[in-house]
Parts: C-alpha cells; structure tokens; sequence
C-alpha cells in the first residue's frame, strides 16, 4: 500500500521534471550548439597571439591584445571618445526624454496611447534606413542645410553629419524611446494621489513635483540611463553609417579589425572589452539600486 | 487640473520632439518620388519612376526577398523554440531554471557586435561556409529571448486555474493545451513572432559579419552601398522596410500593445 | 455659524454630469457625511473642495468666501486619501510634518507638532520609520495626524476606512469618533458605506447620479427615507406595489396589495385613493408569530426559507404574491419555526412607510 503511493509519487515526479527537458531542448541545442561555443571560442582566441606579418593566429596564450588596448593611446582614446559619446547621449536623452515623459504621462490625456505610438514608431525601422533618411535631410542638399544657407547667407553652412554631432543626434534618436519608456513606466507607477496630497499640504506644483514625484520617479531616470548608456556604448551602425568615418566608436573598431586586418584574437578582445565595461555598468547600477536610500521604497 | 497661462513650453518641446522623431521616416518615404536622378528631401517634383525602377533592379529585388525569406524563416524557429522555452521557464521549477533562462536571454545584454564576431569566428573554426543557413541560425540566436520575453508576459498573466477546470472537465493534458493554453497565450506568440520578423528584417550589426556577396539582406544592401548612396532606390528599399514595420507595429498594437513589448503598460483612461 | 458652503456646485467629464447642481451648507464643527453608490459624484465633489477640481459652475464657500479659484495649496484644508498617499519616500516624520515644512514652520517646532500629532492619533515614535513599514492600520493613524497637525480648518476624508478589514475598521471607527469630539473640527467624509455613515456623522447626505438625494441627521436617513433610492440604499426593505384603498384622518392610509391583502400605515399620503403606490418594510420591523396577535397589519403565510447568519436569521416568506423578508434577531431562543411552517407576520401601522412610483 505504502509503497504503490511511493511510486505513483515517484512516476508524478518523474513526469514533472521530464517535460520542461524536452521543452528546452530545441533551443537549447542551438544555443548549447552554436552561440556558447562561439562566445567561448572568441574569448579564448582573443587571448591568443596575432602574427601580423603572416596574417595568422598562433595559439599561444597571451594577455597581449588586452595589454594593447589599455597602452595604445589610439585605442584609449577610441575607449574615451565611445564613453564619452554615450554619456552625451545619455544626458540629453534624460533631460528631453524626461520632459517627454512628463508630457505624454501628466499633459496627455486621451492621446496618450497615440504619442508613445510616434515615439516608438521609428524603433521598428532599421537604422541603416533611418541614417538614410537623416543623411538625405541633414546631407549637403537636405533641408536643413538649404535652411542653413538661407538663414546664414552662406555657401557652406556647418554640417551636423559626418562628424561627432551627426553621430550623436542619430544616437539620441535611436535610443530617446527608450529612456523615455522607462521614465514614463516610473510616472505610471507613481499613485497620482501622492502629488494630490502634497498639493492639499501646501505645496506649489514645483514643490510637489520637486519632493514628491521626481524623487519617486528616479528608478525610472535610473534605469533609463543605464539602458541608454549601455546601448549607446555597444551601438555600431550609427556611428559607421552618419560618422563619416570620423567617429571610430569601439564597436566599429571591432568590425574594422575582424573584417578589414582580419586580427581576430584583438578584435575579440575589444568585444569582451567592451562586455566588460557594460556588464559593469549593469552589476553596478542593479546593486545601487537595491542598497541605496530608496531600495527601502522600491523593494 | 487648473487652467495655465503664460507659453506652453513642455508642450511645444514634446511636438518638437515627435516631429524630430518622424523626420528621418518621412523624408525617405517622400524623398523616393523626385524627379530628379539623385535623392533629395524636398523631393523635386513628382514621379514614380524610382519606385518602379527600385523593383526593376535586379539585385534589390532579390535582396528584398531574402530578407522577406530570412525573416519569415527566423520568425517561426524563434517562435517555436521561444515559446517552448518559456513554457518551460515560467511553468515549472527545476535546478537551473534561473541560470538557464538568463542563458538564454543572454543574447539581449551582450554587446551585438560580439555575438556577430563570435558566430563569425566559430562558423570559420568548424569549417561551415556563410550561408543562408548560417544567418538564419544567428537570427535565431538574436531573436529568440524576444519571443521568450513576450510569451513569459502572457504566459505569467494565465490563470492556471483555467488549465485545472479543462482537465476537470476530461481534458487530456495536450487537449488542454491547444484548447485553453495555446488560444489565451496566442497574443504573446503572435507578438513574438511579429517581433523576431521585424529584428531580423531591420538586423546589420550581426548580419554584417556573416553575410557574402551571394547572400545580401535588403539593409545590408544599403549598407554595403552607402558610400554610392546616390540612388533614389535606396529610398524606395527604404519604403518597404517601412511599410513593413507599419505592418508588424499594428499586429503587437493590436496583441499585446506595443507598450508592453517595450516594458510600459500604459492603461488607457 | 455656516463654514463651508457649497452652492448649486456643477461638474461634468465630458459628456458626463458628475455633480448637478449640489447645496450644502456644514456648520462649525460639524461632521457630515457623502454618502453614495460609486459613481454618484460624492468624490468629484470632496475633490473640489480640496481644490484638485475646478467648478464648471456654482460656489464654493469656507468661512464666507468663494474659494473657487483658490489653488489646493492654498485652502489650508487636511485631507485624508482612500489609501493615504504617503510619501513612500519619506518618514512618517517627514510625511508628517510635510505640511509644516511647506509653510515653512521652524524646525523645532515641526518636531513638536509633529510628536503630538502622532501622540494624538495614538501612534508614538514612528517618526523613523518609512510608510511600507506600518500595517494598513498604522499607515491609517500617520495619514490622519499628517492632515490634522498644520490645523487645518476643515478635514476632509475619502473612504477613510474602506482599506481597513473588518475588525480594524470597527475600532478605527471607534477612534475617529473620539477624535472628532476632542477636535470639534468641522468635517467631510466620503463613503459608500452606509454603517459608517450613520455611525460617524452629525448629517448625512445620500447622494446619487450627481444629486443630493436627502439631507438629514442619520436617524431620519434610515427611519424616514424620503425617496426610493435612499430607502433601497440604506439597509433592506422589503417593497409592495399596490393600490391605496383608503386615505382616513391622523395619516392613516390603507394599501391594498392583492386580493385580500390590505396593508395599514399611519404615515400619511400626499395622493388619492387609486394611486399606484409602493409600501415599504423594514425586514427587521416585521414579526413572525406562531399565533395571530392583535396587531395593525397581520398575514398568515408559510415559511418558504430560513437562511441562519448567526447574529441574525432570516426568513423567506410570500405577502401577496412579494417575496419578503424577515430579520429575527438571534437571541438564543430559537423560534420554534422550520421551513415549511405556517406562521403569522405581523407589524405595525408606524412601519409601513408609503411612497409615490
């Protein structure tokens, strides 16, 4: 008797640990199959040596190509200028992505739904098109620069492509929807009475917006600059396609390496570089966010 | 809440802002019916003749449907396998569930440059030639964490008790599944599968390193071609790869809400 | 002396009358409540004397002046929110003494008023603390003193108890009582609990689709409801459509139901004979007896269905083709009646309350 129930609990469980198995397995196998060994393989491979006479990996085990990185004043400053890009981007999208944000959620009523479907419109287009467009309007013959002439009385109006400027304006509108999206889900989540009952305690809108909600939405702020941060750091086509070559953020040093020297071993080690910085971004801001003075609030 | 005089700033910055966020689509949607034999915004004149010679170009027109092909083929690996997984990693408790579900949405947080490369490098290593298949795997691998996201949201807002009473009523476990499970989470998967056929529709930052001169998608055409942009049929390529996401954007609107794939609910009042 | 005065206040959302034209007037320091069905407008009201509203049409009056556009912050009004809005980011100290900071109050005397505030709502040094760390009961308190330490010079309440679970809100009740005896603070409350309403406030006004439906102390609300609605929302009654009968002298009216079954009433009716009436009981009014007693109105009928709530019992009976109800209270002797039984329902002529259709 005892023992017939111990083996219907048995066969219950066995049945129960089988089936998630057999659901993960497809991905699992390509992923197990392809996308881990090819991560592990560059990992290794960027610590191998690079012969750039011959043109070939000797697999010898080296810390060379990290070494590199970190004393080749071009390569410090490629690091310097993608960091400093991304905190460009960063900034800007905060401030007007906060404005935004503050709009679509307090100011936007009805069509609320409708202006968080413009803004995120353009996510779906590929950027490579998106460029195109931007290069047709900002380009020698767009609007902006018949605009330009017209308004300066100049031949030569000051370009905003092909340059850090181009770059940085293709970057912060590629990712504003995204900041914008996370300080909107803060706004949300912000009881609406709360603003309500700093009004009834005596304050001026500025004081319940400064004391009440922007402390409250700071999570969202957060989160959002680090989404734009990291996103912006490892960005490759924007800065290939509206930089005119001027703008060798890391990710297009990367491809510029694979593709063009074909030093793969130094390619693969800016990659995880670069994997390096953005995943400590990401621990670092988790962990801040849990241990400081609002993780008591936001769990 | 009460009336406000003096200038609406905030207002006047947001519209600024939506029509900056327009700009790039409309002029390549305008930009395509000039007359004149380079790309222009304002367009000069109007005409269809890039329109109709965009589709007479041979190699644009391929390109076109390989990317139509691509994606269409990606869309169903990834919503198959994604799906199942998030089955799995929402359903049930087992020893590396966690450690298996970030595995597998791994693909979002690094760098696509890196994945690109290492497929790259991999592909190289164990001898496979570039080919339609090998993008087709690469895709997979980026889009199937979209997919798992997305049917995880559906799946975690299904009331299990729903499961419970079918099999109560006789349900088998599969009858189960496909007559209550598969319809409620359907949203989810169709969302997915919109979502995966858009990302590998618009991909160049993976794309780029394992596609070869017989295996071009439509943005890497474009890509390839920037410094000749001089072509008007670059921006009809342009229209189509907009048409499309237009398409994909109302299918997750009418889904899940496009909100919601992006991480905001927003409730409409 | 009038305080707060509200006079043919109007809102609409839309397409929607939220208020229709409300007039009230609130004495120093008493306690009224808006009592209603979701929906009915009592909120948009509350919500527009604290100022979050603005009228479409009407005035809104404290101390004699038109406060209509008076910005919230500036009404010196304490309200307490349905789920108390603290500042989840602040101390009860500083969600507490918020409205002292605001009108800038000096340090020391923050931390005072603070203190006492929270002595007074029998919550001592939480001030450290941060709202998520207090039960719902607490969180309560904390939202109480922070509208009532800056002395405001009305409070108002939105659904103040209706977070809290039954036992809580039995003793809160209790407190808010004592509290407002203590203060004598003029007051406004919004519930849409009938209970609290009559428990807790010196007037109650049934509002309903926008309107004051009645206005009046809780005893009349409940013994003379003046129209159907508030006769519906305010505890169990059990209704008859007839036909008046009779109109005698001193009120006394007679309804006839159906055949044979004639209801008395000395409540008086404005109407004539022939008018189409309703006759309405309260279930706790009525009597069941085994025998026929000589009382006003008497019906034999057969117990059809008793359902035992423990405090009270209830029991199911037909008067001329109505389905009734009876409320026997539970006083340990259990009448010797089963379902099935055949008994006599009787009340008297006081409790027959007759209203127009």
């Amino acid at each position: 008797m005892a023992s017939a129930k111990a083996s219907v609990a048995t066969r219950r469980r066995a049945r129960v640990n089988l089936l998630p198995f057999f659901l993960l397995l497809p991905v699992m196998v390509v992923f197990l199959a392809v996308f881990a060994p090819a991560v592990i393989h560059i990992f290794l491979q960027s610590l191998w040596k690079f012969d750039s006479f011959r043109l070939a990996i000797v697999r010898d085990l080296t810390a060379a190509n990290y070494v590199k990185f970190f004393t080749d004043a071009y390569y410090l400053n490629v690091l310097w200028l993608t960091i400093r890009i991304s905190l460009i981007v960063t900034g800007i999208s905060l401030v007007i992505g906060y404005c935004l944000a503050y709009f679509i959620f307090y100011r936007g009523g009805r069509f609320r739904t409708y202006y968080v479907l413009i803004l995120l419109s353009p996510l779906l287009v590929t950027v490579v098109v998106r460029a195109f467009g931007w290069l047709l309007f900002l380009g020698d013959n767009g609007l902006l620069a018949q605009f330009l002439k017209f308004v300066l009385r100049t031949d030569s109006p000051p370009r905003v492509i092909f340059n850090e400027q181009g770059v940085i304006l293709g970057l912060f509108h590629v990712y504003l929807p995204f900041m914008v999206l996370a300080i909107l889900g803060s706004l949300q989540r912000i009881d609406i009475s709360l603003p309500m009952a700093a009004r009834n305690l005596g304050a001026s809108a500025y004081q319940a917006f400064t004391r009440v909600t922007l402390p409250l939405s700071l999570p969202g702020v957060f989160t959002g600059s680090v989404l734009v941060f990291v996103l912006t750091m490892g960005s490759f086509a924007v800065p290939f396609l509206l930089g005119g070559g001027k703008v060798p953020m890391i990710a297009m040093q990367v491809y510029e390496k694979e593709l063009v020297f074909i030093n793969w071993p130094f390619a693969g080690a800016m990659g995880f570089i670069l994997l390096a910085i953005v995943g400590t971004v990401i621990i670092f801001s988790g962990r801040a966010l849990e241990r400081g003075k609002y993780g008591v609030v936001f769990q | 809440m009460k009336k406000r005089f003096g200038i609406p700033w905030l207002t006047i910055l947001a519209y600024v802002v939506f029509v900056f966020t327009m700009i790039p689509l409309v002029v390549v949607v305008l930009s395509v019916f000039t007359t004149t034999d380079y790309p222009i915004f304002p367009p000069i004149g109007f005409s269809w003749k890039w329109w109709i010679s965009a589709f007479q170009n041979e190699s644009l027109v391929r390109s076109f449907s390989l990317s139509l092909g691509l994606a269409a083929a990606t869309a169903v690996a990834s919503t198959t396998l994604g799906t199942l997984a998030a089955m799995a990693i929402v359903r049930y408790r087992f020893i590396g569930r966690d450690l298996i579900s970030t595995f597998l949405t791994s693909p979002l947080i690094l760098p696509a440059v890196l994945i690109g490369v290492g497929l790259l490098q991999f592909y190289v290593l164990v001898g496979v030639r570039a080919s339609f298949y090998t993008l087709w795997i690469g895709h997979i691998i980026i889009t199937v964490p979209y997919v798992m996201r997305l049917v995880s949201v559906s799946l975690a807002g299904f009331d299990r008790n729903l499961e419970l009473a079918a099999r109560n009523l006789g349900a088998s476990a599969l009858q189960t599944f496909w007559r209550i499970t598969f319809p409620i989470i359907l949203s989810g998967i169709v969302a997915g599968f919109a979502f995966a056929f858009i990302i590998s529709m618009d991909d160049v930052t993976v794309t780029v390193f394992l596609t070869n001169p017989q295996i071009v998608t439509l943005p890497m055409r474009i890509f390839a071609q920037w410094e000749y942009w001089n072509y008007p049929y670059i921006s009809a390529a342009g229209s189509w790869m907009i048409f499309f996401a237009a398409i994909v954007m109302v299918v997750i609107e009418r889904t899940v809400g496009l909100g919601k794939v992006f991480g905001v609910e927003l409730e409409r009042k | 002396m009038i305080h707060v005065e509200l006079q043919s206040v109007r809102k609409t959302f839309g397409s929607v009358v939220a208020v229709n034209g409300v007039n009230l007037s609130i004495e120093k320091g008493e306690t009224l409540a808006l009592l209603g069905p979701s929906g009915c407008g009592k909120t948009t009201t509350l919500n527009m004397i604290a100022g979050f509203l603005d009228l479409d049409d009407g005035n809104i009056l404290i101390n004699g002046k038109v406060i209509n556009n008076v910005p919230p912050n500036k009404r010196n009004v304490g309200m307490v929110f349905q789920n108390y809005a603290l500042f989840p980011h602040l101390r009860v100290y500083d969600n507490v003494g918020f409205g002292l900071q605001m009108r800038k109050v000096p340090k020391a005397e923050i931390t005072e008023k603070v203190k006492r505030a929270l002595d007074m709502v029998r919550l001592p040094g939480v001030e450290e603390r941060y709202p998520k760390q207090l039960s719902g009961g607490q969180q309560q308190r904390v939202a109480l003193a922070r509208a009532l330490v800056f002395n405001p010079d009305i409070l108002l309440l939105d659904e103040p108890l209706s977070n809290l679970d039954a036992k809580l809100r039995e003793e809160m009740r209790l407190e808010l009582m004592d509290l407002r005896r203590r203060l004598g603070i003029t007051s406004i409350f919004v519930t849409h609990d009938q209970e609290e309403a009559l428990v807790l406030s010196d007037r109650v006004a049934v509002m309903n689709a926008g309107v004051i439906e009645q206005l009046a102390i809780p005893t009349e609300i409940y013994e003379k409801p003046k129209t159907g609605f508030v006769a519906s929302f305010i505890g169990e009654f059990n209704k008859m459509a007839g036909e008046v009968a009779e109109i005698g002298s001193g009120g006394a009216v007679k309804v006839k139901i159906a055949e044979g079954v004639v209801i008395k009433s000395n409540q008086g009716y404005g109407g004539k004979v022939g008018d189409k009436v309703q006759v309405m009981i309260r279930p706790e009014r009525m009597r069941l007896s085994l025998q026929a007693t000589a009382s006003d109105n008497s019906f034999p009928v057969k117990v059809e269905k008793i359902a035992y709530l423990g405090m009270v019992i209830r029991y199911y009976i037909t008067i001329g083709g109505v389905r009734c109800v009876v409320f026997v209270a539970n006083r340990g002797d259990r009448l010797n009646i089963a379902t099935g039984a055949d008994v006599h329902v009787e009340w008297d002529n006081e409790h027959s309350l007759i209203a127009g259709l």
